[in-house]
């Protein structure tokens, strides 16, 4: 009998406790849809530990790391290092003739004031830890709202979109790759212009889908951001069509991407400092120009 | 109640361990150290209810450092205690291989049960299998190298933290397989 009763007792509070884990599931879902919404505070303190232990838990990670890039791995570089100079002669030499047939098409201006009009506050973030379920694609940063990040901004590196900030805490930041299976990205075709939408299944890969009618799409196009989600900026590279599966009868095609950012070797990303519409390069705001705009990295010697 | 906390803790801690471990290998590979715990606390335990409370709060921990919703893994957490709790009455789990294969096949029924539930939320084009298979292996499989280390040194901690757990150590002397 007593044993019983405790077995009672335990199907109970198991009841109880996935009640309640049922409960947030749907305020958390409900909360998901507005970029506003802030972490509860038990939930921004677990993020501001975990961000400084997991720091300093990979330090020792990133010095073994370290040594083995800059001095092991280095055999041969000599070789490399002359062929990459003899490269970049050729290069600098193309770029100058390129640069100076558009300076004779007086197309450079116009693209310059484009460029100018593109460039927002961005905020360099290393990466301290990845998400703690391998089946989600989330990461840690280790900037927060102390330094203005905000959850709905856009993350980035040199090499394209990396995803969205989902949650913020004083000092740390949870962003969700584009990856991740919850993750749609309004994007479009470099070369056709042909929009379509970007997924991510939790995998390596992306998925573009596009509407089948009229499309034209081939392997190798670039896919970029379209900022007409209202969410991520315009131009921005996602990745490139790595294979197009024969087009099954229906309306929605889809192809599957190659995503433009190595995820396996994401350590430094930059986090937009503007989000919402408000975001968009093409009508970029002034809201918080002037206060973040010495958090930008630094331009680039050529 | 002090080896409920004990575990609690070792789980976040292995939690934010995890999370830095990810960043050099590659996610499938990187052993899932709080359902391993939750095993621990399902075998180790001997209040099941303060079990039940510590592996719900386990796993709300790993929604916090997730990028799944809130409460996912809180729910997964109790199912998989209630099942440990379950098995530990009626299946003999000593010894490491024992228990490797145990962590192995909860991980493969924890991962079936996440993507079903995750696809409920978000649902994603294409088979279960298909989704699933490419990760799950590598998962059951480190899992399932893990389990032995993390359980035994999940017994040292309850132990260390309370005589009456204590008791219960002999359940994960790995060294005496076979029994």
């Amino acid at each position: 009998m007593p044993e019983f009763r405790s077995g009672v007792r335990i199907l109970l509070l198991a009841i109880v406790l996935a009640g309640v884990a049922l409960a947030m599931m749907l305020v958390d879902r409900r909360e998901t849809a507005s970029p506003d919404a802030e972490p509860s505070w038990w939930s921004g303190l677990l993020l501001d530990v975990a961000a400084p232990v997991q720091n300093a838990i990979s330090t020792p990670f990133d010095l073994m790391r370290d040594a083995w890039i800059d001095y092991v791995a280095l055999v041969g570089v000599r070789e490399q290092n002359d062929a990459l100079r003899a490269q970049i002669a050729v290069l600098e030499e193309e770029s100058l003739q390129l640069r100076e047939a558009l300076l004779a098409s007086g197309r450079l201006e116009s693209i310059a004031e484009m460029r100018e009009s593109y460039e927002m506050p961005m905020l360099p973030a290393e990466l301290v830890g990845r998400d703690a379920s391998p089946w989600f694609r989330s990461v840690l940063l280790d900037r927060g709202a102390d330094r203005g990040v905000l959850s709905g901004m856009p993350v980035i590196s040199e090499r394209g979109l990396v995803g969205l900030v989902r949650a913020t805490s004083r000092n740390a930041a949870k962003a969700m790759l584009i990856l991740d299976r919850q993750s749609a990205i309004d994007g479009a075709v470099e070369r056709s212009r042909t929009r379509g939408i970007v997924r991510g299944d939790g995998g390596a890969q992306l998925f573009f889908e596009f509407v089948a009618r009229d499309h034209d799409i081939r392997v190798g196009d670039v896919i970029l951001s379209s900022g007409l989600d209202g969410v991520y900026p315009k131009g921005l590279r996602v990745g490139q069509v790595a294979e197009l599966p024969e087009a099954k009868p229906g309306l929605i095609g889809r192809a599957v991407l190659e995503p433009a950012v190595d995820f396996d070797r994401l350590e430094q990303v930059f986090v937009l400092q503007r989000r919402g519409t408000s975001m968009d390069l093409l009508y970029g705001s002034e809201e918080g120009d002037t206060d973040l705009a010495a958090m930008a990295p630094p331009a680039v010697e050529p | 109640m002090k080896p409920a906390l004990g575990l609690l803790l070792l789980g976040v801690s292995l939690l934010f361990v995890q999370g830095v471990v990810a960043i050099f290998v590659a996610a499938p590979w990187v052993p899932e150290f709080s359902m391993l715990v939750v095993i621990a606390m399902g075998l180790l335990l001997r209040s099941a209810l303060l079990g039940l409370v510590a592996a719900f709060a386990l796993g709300a921990a790993t929604d916090m450092l997730s990028g799944s919703l809130m409460g996912l893994h809180a729910l997964l957490r109790v199912a998989l205690l209630l099942t440990v709790l379950f098995a530990g009455r009626h299946l003999s789990l000593r010894g490491g291989p024992t228990t490797a294969i145990f962590a192995a096949g909860l991980s493969a029924g924890n991962a079936v049960v996440l993507e079903l539930l995750a696809n409920l939320i978000a649902p994603v084009e294409g088979g279960l299998a298909a989704r699933l298979f490419p990760d799950l292996l590598p998962q059951m499989l480190v899992n399932g190298i893990a389990a032995p280390f993390v359980l035994s040194f999940a017994s040292r901690v309850a132990g260390w933290l309370g005589d009456e757990d204590g008791r219960r150590l002999l359940r994960f002397d790995t060294r005496s397989f076979p029994a």
